[in-house]
């Protein structure tokens, strides 16, 4: 497998993945994601998504799918890669993109009468192809767009590509995503539901044929400390399900204070949090043991206490474990500390802004 | 040879030093550009390591674990290289911490051939 071409860098970006639908008008190039351990790319040319691609360890995520999964994120790190139009070129051919633009001539190029058979649309009649994909034998499928009635000077190419995900059928990418090992994801096994956003990215008619991926190597995340079962339970973070393990609880007082925790709770991704300090915990809201959280959360500010040589660098603002399963946070919370358990929906960028939130809503942290 | 490849985490924007460590907090190979290493801070280093190693253990099954570590104006980062080793990196605020997962996916296995 070759790389995809690297084009030029026009730098790194933090912005939700709406963002670059909507200012990538001009823009030819590979947006390089790269999310949690992850990482893809969305292959644009002029505000035209061409392929969407993801790939977290041996799940591979393609077409809507992926792009489900950059949605579900409130925000995306990316780099935007200029290219060229023989880098575009290449890139494409390595995604088995059919260039249309490139190959059609914009007036006819053999004279004589037009065809004025009706030929049915492209949104009803799209026959998939099965093709084999470029030196790995495994069929990619690509809708053949159909012969629109009227006659364009520019072919109708937006939208008609459809990438089925298809486990170890990557495209060529060792750079942003390296080919897949020869792992087989089992069909039987029953996918998540993905979390599909109503939002039209591509603007002509998309086949979504959709195999979500339906294994993932997160370990269980019922954990143990000691002989103790731990009810520390973050759904499985599977890509793109949206994860709320947290029921609303009853009598939310009034409290300010309250309020804004039970937003912080209320987020996607959030499983439980609890506001604690050296002797008690002061508040927990969520779906886990308050004890067994608080104490692994004590063990963290253990460690942030003993950083004494670093306090050259002034108070800890915040610090994150993450594994596998999730997240979990402590920070500095009024005369308290913080501590959020969270699935790996959220990133780091996203838990440094929900804690910059808590601060402008009137909840300084300190040390 | 390993220094080579750390040098190319310190030259990504405002990263200001990039460590080696053991999990049992022992330093392995340190760099570092625009700041010092004095032993106060080896110390720190190591207990961050074994601290964070202590704290992921609580999890149970959780053999690799990456920690982040925020100040004011720097942080600290630490991912698995290995279930045995780790990488530390320090960096000011306004350094891109997707940049920095990048790099360490790019080069992560040419490192652990080296240790």
């Amino acid at each position: 497998m070759k790389a995809l071409p690297e084009g030029k860098s026009l730098g790194w970006m933090q912005a939700p993945a709406s963002w670059i639908d909507s200012h990538t008008v001009r823009f030819i190039g590979v947006v390089r994601v790269v999310i949690q351990d992850g990482e893809g790319f969305i292959l644009i040319k002029k505000g035209k998504p061409l392929f969407y691609y993801f790939r977290q360890g041996t799940i591979e995520l393609k077409g809507h799918t992926a792009l489900d999964y950059f949605n579900s994120h409130p925000v995306i790190e990316f780099n935007l890669c200029k290219y060229t139009p023989d880098e575009l070129a290449w890139a494409m051919k390595l995604c088995n993109i059919e260039d249309h633009d490139r190959v059609l001539p914009k007036g006819p190029v053999v004279p004589g009468p037009v065809s004025t058979e009706h030929s049915p649309p492209a949104r009803t009649a799209v026959p998939s192809v099965a093709q084999p994909a470029r030196d790995t034998g495994i069929p990619v499928t690509i809708v053949i767009p159909t012969p629109v009635p009227t006659i364009n000077k520019t072919p109708v190419v937006s939208g008609k590509v459809s990438w089925e995900y298809l486990p170890s059928s990557g495209p060529a990418d060792s750079t942003v995503a390296k080919p897949a090992r020869e792992t087989r994801i089992p069909a039987e096994v029953s996918p998540p539901v993905p979390k599909v956003e109503k939002r039209a990215v591509v603007s002509g008619p998309v086949s979504t044929v959709h195999q979500p991926p339906a294994s993932t190597t997160y370990p269980s995340v019922a954990n143990t400390v000691g002989d103790t079962k731990v009810p520390v339970v973050a759904p499985l973070p599977v890509p793109g399900v949206e994860e709320k393990g947290v029921e609303p609880q009853p009598g939310v007082s009034d409290d300010p204070e309250v309020t804004i925790l039970s937003q912080i709770r209320d987020l996607n991704g959030i499983v439980a949090l609890a506001v604690f300090n050296d002797s008690r915990t002061v508040t927990m809201m969520g779906d886990a043991d308050s004890e067994v959280l608080v104490t692994i959360a004590r063990k963290m500010l253990e460690t942030a206490k003993k950083m004494k040589p670093l306090r050259t660098w002034g108070p800890f603002v915040h610090m994150t474990i993450q594994i596998p399963a999730g997240n979990m946070i402590i920070a500095p919370y009024q005369d308290n500390y913080l501590c959020l358990l969270t699935t790996r929906v959220i990133n780091i960028g996203h838990i440094r802004r929900i804690l910059r939130d808590i601060q402008q809503r009137g909840a300084p942290l300190r040390e | 040879m390993l220094k080579e490849i750390l040098n190319k985490f310190l030259i990504l924007h405002d990263v200001r030093g990039v460590i080696v460590v053991k999990e049992d907090g022992g330093i392995v190979e340190s760099i570092k550009s625009g700041m010092e290493y004095d032993d106060a801070f080896m110390a720190a280093v190591s207990t961050f390591m074994t601290g964070s190693k202590a704290t992921a253990d609580s999890f149970g099954n959780a053999p690799a674990f990456m920690v982040f570590m925020e100040f004011p104006d720097n942080f600290l980062l630490l991912a698995p290289l290995t279930e045995a080793f780790y990488l530390v990196v320090i960096a000011q605020n306004t350094a891109n911490i997707g940049q920095i997962n990048q790099e360490m996916k790019k080069n992560r296995e040419d490192l652990v051939a080296l240790l």
